[in-house]
C-alpha cells in the first residue's frame, strides 16, 4: 500500500502520519480512546461506491462505538436520518480552533478530547485542518479515516480504493454486516 | 504631504488683475477639502496597532502551517514543529503570520504597481491636471479609502501619484518587517497584514477611479450596460482577439483603434479575467469569455487569432499554449514579459508582419497604443488562415489511460477523473464533459498524467457548449444618494446586510454556487455586490425564467440589488461604500480618522465579504483590507490554504463586550460578528455563516429580528436543526422573530438566557470615540 499523500504535493514537514494499514491497529486506536470524537464532513454524503456512500458506514461507526459526532458542512441532516444526532454542528475551522485549545471542554463539556477521528472532509480541507491540529495540544491524537493518506494526522489510513476502505473500516469496527 | 500648492482667488499685480490662480510645485492632494486632519493621516504600520490589537484580541489567529519548516535563510531549513524555535528564534505562529504578511504584501504591491502603471499611462495620455470624476454629481465623496487613510482629497490624476507614494513607502516597510531578525510576535505580524490590506484598498481605489475618470467607464451607474458573456456570444467568423489579465490600457487601446479606424463590429475583442470586465466598461461591444479558469480551454479552442496579455493571474505557460496552435502573443507588461523580445521601439508594420506571418511567436510591446494597432491588424490578417479547429477523437485519446489515478491525486477539486476517463474510453464522453462544470482549469491533471493525456482538453472537447449570458458591467462607486437611502436601514439592521461576492474562481463545486448564493441573498433583500471573476461566475447561470442575476435584480445599491462594481480594483468601492455610510450617513469625520470609522463600520454596518474561490495573494490582501475595517470575510474550502483563520470564540463571553458610549459601561453584546476570517466547507454552510456574520451590536430589535430570521432559516436548511448558539444573539424579547416567539422562548430559557441592554457600541476607549 502507498503511504504517500493522495495529493503528492502535500508533504508538510519532517513528520508524517503513521499509516494504519491493518484493521487491528485501527481497532486498538478506537479501543484506547478515552474521550473520542468523530468528525464527519460533507463529502461523506457523495463519496463511496456500489450505491452506498461513506456516510452510511461512518454513521454505523458512531452508533456502534457510541462516540459523539461533530457534523461539519451540511452533514447534520443526513446523519440524523441515519439515527445519529450530532453533538455539534460546526464549521471545520471553528472546530479545529477549539480542539487546538487545551482548555476547551469538548462537545459535552466533560473535558478535552484525546483522540479525534476524521472522515468525509475534502482532502485539502482535512489536510489543512490537521496541519493546525498537529501544532495544538501535544497529547491530542488525530486519526484520519479518509481513504486518502493524510500526512498531517497522527495516524492515517493509506490510500485505498472504496472496497478496500469499506473492508478495513468494517473489520476494525466489527461491522461485518456492512462489509 | 509633499510639494506646495498656492491658490489665489483674485490678485492685482503690475501686469493686471489675476483670478483663480493656482501654482503647484511638486504634488499635493488636499485640494479644497476643509476637513481638519484626524489622528492618523497617512498612518505608519504601527499607527493603528492599537485598533488592530483590539480586533485580534477577539479574533485570534488559528494557524494551519501547511509546512512545518522555515526555508527563508541559510540557517535553515528549520523545523518549527512541536514548539521548537528556528535558528533565528522565530516560532511557528510567527513564521505563519510572516508568510501571511508576505502574501498580503505581494497582493497589495501588485495592485499598487498596477495603479502606478495605470496612472502613469493616463497622465501621459490625458495630462497631469485631468480631473478625477468617478461619479459626476452623484459622487461627491470620490475616494473614500484615500480620504480616510491618507487624509488627502485628490482632484487630478497627478494628485494620485502622491497617494501611491504613500502606498510604496508602506509596502516597503511591511516587506522589510518580514526579514530575518525583524518582527517575532505573531500579533504584530497580523497587524501588519491588516496594514497591507488597508494600503491595498487605497491603491485599488486609485486605480479604479483613475480609469473610470480617464477612460470614461460607467460612473457610479446602477444602469451600466448589460454586456455579453460566454463562448456563444463570440462570432468566430470575424477576427478574434483575446486579452487576458487585469490592467486595461492595451485592451482599451485595441477598442480605441477599432473605433478610430471605423472597424467597430468587424473584430471580436474578447477577454478573460478582470481585463475582460474593464474592456466592457470601455465598450459594451467587447465580450467576456469567462473567469480566470477559462484560459486553457479558450486558447485550445483555436478561436483567438491573437492573444494579448497584460498582468496578474495570467497563466505562466500561456505563451506555450498559444505557440502550440500557432497563435501569436503580445505581452504588454513589464511584470509579465513571457520571455519575449522587447519590440516596443519597432514600427508597427514590422511587428504586424512578423506576428501575422508567424516569423516570431510573440513580442513584448510596452506601448499600449502600438499594441492596439498591431493587435487589430494581426488579427485581421491572420483570420483567413486560421486553421479549422481539429476534431478530437476523445475515445482514442482516452484509450491510453491506465487508470493509475494520478490525475485524481492532482485535482484540487477531487474530480473522479479515472472513472470518467474509463467511460470516455468506452465511448461515453458525457461524464467527462460534465466535469468541466466544476473544473478550475488548472491543468494539473495533465501534468500528473504519466501517459501525457490532455485531460482538460478532452473535457473541453467533450463539452462543446456555447452559451450566451448577460452581465451588468462594472458600475464603479456607489452613489452618495444611494448611501443616504440605505444607510439608516443598514445601520439599524432593517436591511439585513451587504454581501460582497468577490475574488477568483477556485471554486469547490463550480461557479454555479456563486450565482445561487447571489440569488439567495438578493431574494432575502440583502444588498449584494459582486466583482472580478465572481461577478462573471454569477452571470453564467440562469434562473427558471432564463434570466441571469443581473437581468433579474436591479443594479442599484439597495435591498435586493445585485451590484457589480467592476474588476478586482473596484473592490475598493465596496469598502468605500462602508466608509461612506460612516461619513455621509453618520457624519463621522473621515480625514485620517481610520480607527473611529472602522469602529463604526465594525459595530454597525452588517457587511460580509465572500471570496468563495479565493486563490491569489491579491485576494489575501483584499480580505485583509476588509478585516481592518471590521468586515468579516468568508472563503471557500480552498481558502483554508491561506494557512490561518481569524476566529472568534462564541463560548468565551468575556471576549464579547463593548463600551456603551452612553453610559461608559462594558456591555455583553454576543459574538457579533463571530469571525473575521473563516473558510466554509459547503455553499449551504457558507450561507448560514454569512447570515450570522451580518449581525452587529448596533442592530435595533427589529433589525436583529430580521437578521435572526435569515440565520435561523439558513441554519435549518444546512444543519437540519435550530442553531445551538441562538441565545447568544438574542438580546431582548423584541429581538425574537415574531412568528417564532412561541418556539424560541422556551429554547432560550432552557439555556438560562436573560435580557441584555442594547448599547451604543464601541471598541474604542472613551477619549478615542465621540
Amino acid at each position: 500500500m502507498r503511504v504517500e499523500p493522495r495529493q503528492p504535493a502535500m508533504m508538510g514537514g519532517t513528520r508524517t502520519a503513521t499509516p494504519v494499514e491493518k484493521p487491528a491497529v485501527l481497532a486498538a486506536l478506537a479501543r484506547r480512546a478515552k474521550r473520542p470524537l468523530l468528525v464527519i464532513g460533507h463529502r461523506a454524503l457523495v463519496e463511496g461506491d456500489g450505491g452506498s456512500n461513506a456516510i452510511d458506514l461512518l454513521a454505523r461507526i458512531a452508533l456502534k462505538a457510541g462516540w459523539p459526532v461533530v457534523a461539519t458542512g451540511d452533514t447534520g441532516p443526513a446523519l440524523a436520518a441515519r439515527g445519529v444526532e450530532p453533538a455539534l454542528c460546526i464549521t471545520a475551522m471553528n472546530l479545529g480552533n477549539r480542539l487546538s485549545d487545551p482548555t476547551w471542554p469538548g462537545v459535552d463539556g466533560e473535558g478535552p478530547h484525546d483522540v479525534v477521528f476524521l472522515a468525509g472532509l475534502s482532502y485539502a480541507l482535512e489536510w489543512t485542518l490537521l496541519s493546525g491540529l498537529r501544532h495544538g495540544p501535544a497529547d491530542l491524537v488525530t486519526v484520519s479515516l479518509s481513504p486518502g493518506y493524510e500526512p498531517h494526522a497522527s495516524f492515517s489510513l493509506p490510500n485505498l480504493a472504496w472496497p478496500a476502505w469499506r473492508a478495513l473500516i468494517a473489520e476494525a469496527f466489527d461491522l461485518e454486516e456492512a462489509a | 504631504m509633499k510639494g506646495i500648492d498656492i491658490r489665489i482667488g483674485e490678485i492685482a499685480s503690475p501686469l493686471g488683475r489675476v483670478r483663480d490662480l493656482r501654482v503647484g510645485i511638486g504634488r499635493v492632494g488636499s485640494g479644497t477639502w476643509d476637513e481638519s486632519a484626524g489622528p492618523t493621516p497617512c498612518p505608519s504600520p504601527a499607527a493603528l496597532r492599537d485598533w488592530d490589537r483590539r480586533l485580534l484580541a477577539r479574533y485570534r489567529p488559528f494557524y494551519m502551517p501547511l509546512c512545518d519548516l522555515c526555508c527563508l535563510c541559510t540557517y535553515g531549513k528549520c523545523d518549527l514543529s512541536g514548539g521548537k524555535k528556528g535558528a533565528c528564534g522565530i516560532t511557528m505562529a510567527a513564521q505563519q503570520s510572516r508568510i501571511v504578511l508576505l502574501a498580503a504584501c505581494i497582493g497589495a504591491a501588485t495592485h499598487t504597481s498596477h495603479a502606478h502603471e495605470l496612472v502613469e499611462y493616463l497622465v501621459d495620455r490625458y495630462g497631469r491636471t485631468f480631473s478625477l470624476d468617478p461619479g459626476g454629481l452623484a459622487v461627491e465623496l470620490r475616494l473614500p479609502n484615500v480620504e480616510l487613510v491618507c487624509g488627502l482629497r485628490p482632484e487630478t490624476l497627478a494628485d494620485l501619484e502622491t497617494v501611491l507614494e504613500y502606498c510604496d513607502e508602506q509596502l516597503v516597510g511591511l516587506l522589510a518587517a518580514t526579514h530575518t531578525g525583524q518582527e517575532g510576535d505573531p500579533i504584530d505580524f497580523e497587524s501588519k497584514v491588516f496594514h497591507a490590506g488597508m494600503v491595498d484598498h487605497v491603491a485599488m481605489e486609485v486605480a479604479d477611479v483613475a480609469q473610470i475618470s480617464a477612460l470614461d467607464f460607467p460612473r457610479a451607474d446602477p444602469h451600466a450596460a448589460l454586456v455579453d458573456l460566454g463562448l456563444g456570444t463570440i462570432d468566430a467568423s470575424k477576427p478574434v482577439i483575446l486579452v487576458v489579465g487585469h490592467n486595461v490600457p492595451p485592451a482599451a487601446a485595441i477598442i480605441d483603434y477599432l473605433a478610430s479606424h471605423g472597424l467597430e463590429g468587424t473584430v471580436e475583442v474578447t477577454g478573460i479575467c478582470c481585463t475582460a470586465i474593464d474592456m466592457t466598461r470601455r465598450s459594451p461591444a467587447a465580450k467576456i469569455v469567462g473567469p480566470i479558469s477559462w484560459q486553457l480551454r479558450y486558447i485550445r479552442s483555436g478561436i483567438p487569432d491573437l492573444v494579448v496579455v497584460d498582468e496578474q493571474c495570467v497563466r505562466a505557460d500561456l505563451s506555450d499554449e498559444a505557440a502550440r496552435l500557432g497563435i501569436p502573443v503580445i505581452a504588454t507588461s513589464v511584470k509579465n514579459c513571457l520571455g519575449l523580445p522587447d519590440r516596443s521601439g519597432d514600427p508597427a508594420d514590422a511587428l504586424v508582419d512578423d506576428l501575422a506571418s508567424g516569423a516570431v511567436p510573440g513580442v513584448l510591446v510596452l506601448d499600449p497604443e502600438k499594441v492596439g494597432e498591431v493587435a487589430v491588424r494581426v488579427a485581421v490578417q491572420r483570420r483567413p488562415s486560421r486553421p479549422a479547429r481539429p476534431a478530437v477523437d476523445i475515445a482514442a485519446a482516452a484509450a491510453a489511460c491506465g487508470t493509475c489515478g494520478a490525475c485524481a491525486g492532482a485535482c484540487p477539486v477531487e474530480s473522479d477523473l479515472p472513472t470518467v476517463m474509463q467511460a470516455a474510453k468506452a465511448g461515453d464522453a458525457t461524464p467527462l464533459g460534465a466535469l468541466l462544470e466544476t473544473c478550475v482549469g488548472c491543468g494539473r491533471c495533465e501534468e500528473a498524467c504519466p501517459q501525457g493525456i490532455e485531460i482538460h482538453g478532452l473535457m473541453a472537447a467533450a463539452c462543446d457548449v456555447c452559451e450566451r449570458f448577460a452581465m451588468r458591467t462594472g458600475r464603479g462607486p456607489i452613489q452618495d444618494v444611494e448611501i443616504r437611502e440605505v444607510g439608516g436601514p443598514l445601520v439599524l439592521g432593517e436591511i439585513p446586510g451587504v454581501v460582497a461576492f468577490v475574488g477568483c474562481a477556485n471554486y469547490p463545486e463550480g461557479g454555479r454556487e456563486i450565482a445561487e448564493m447571489v440569488t439567495e441573498f438578493a431574494k432575502r433583500r440583502f444588498v449584494v455586490c459582486t466583482s472580478g471573476c465572481a461577478a462573471m461566475s454569477a452571470a453564467m447561470y440562469r434562473d427558471e425564467e432564463g434570466l441571469t442575476p443581473y437581468e433579474r435584480f436591479s443594479g442599484r445599491f439597495e435591498a435586493g440589488g445585485v451590484v457589480n462594481v467592476g474588476s478586482c480594483v473596484a473592490n475598493a468601492h465596496i469598502s468605500g461604500a462602508a466608509i461612506k455610510i460612516a461619513s455621509i450617513f453618520a457624519k463621522r469625520k473621515l480625514s485620517g480618522n481610520y480607527a473611529e470609522v472602522a469602529d463604526y463600520v465594525y459595530n454597525r454596518v452588517g457587511a460580509v465579504g465572500v471570496a468563495w474561490g479565493a486563490m491569489s495573494q491579491k485576494a489575501a490582501s483584499i480580505a485583509a483590507g476588509f478585516w481592518r475595517l471590521g468586515i468579516p470575510v468568508v472563503v471557500g474550502p480552498q481558502g483554508a490554504k491561506y494557512r490561518r483563520m481569524l476566529l472568534g470564540r462564541s463560548d468565551h463571553d468575556e471576549d464579547w463586550t463593548v463600551r456603551d458610549r452612553r453610559t461608559g459601561e462594558e456591555v455583553y453584546v454576543g459574538p457579533v460578528p463571530e469571525h473575521l476570517f473563516i473558510a466554509a466547507e459547503t455553499k449551504e454552510e457558507a450561507m448560514a455563516i454569512i447570515a450570522k456574520l451580518a449581525m452587529r451590536p448596533n442592530d435595533t430589535s427589529r433589525g436583529r429580528s430580521i437578521k435572526l430570521t435569515h440565520y435561523i432559516d439558513l441554519h435549518l436548511r444546512c444543519y437540519g436543526r435550530m442553531p445551538d448558539d441562538l441565545h447568544r444573539f438574542v438580546r431582548t424579547r423584541a429581538d425574537i422573530p415574531t412568528m417564532q416567539k412561541d418556539t424560541l422562548l422556551p429554547l432560550l430559557e432552557a439555556r438560562g438566557w436573560t435580557e441584555q441592554p442594547i448599547p451604543d457600541p464601541t471598541l474604542l476607549p472613551g477619549e478615542a470615540s465621540r
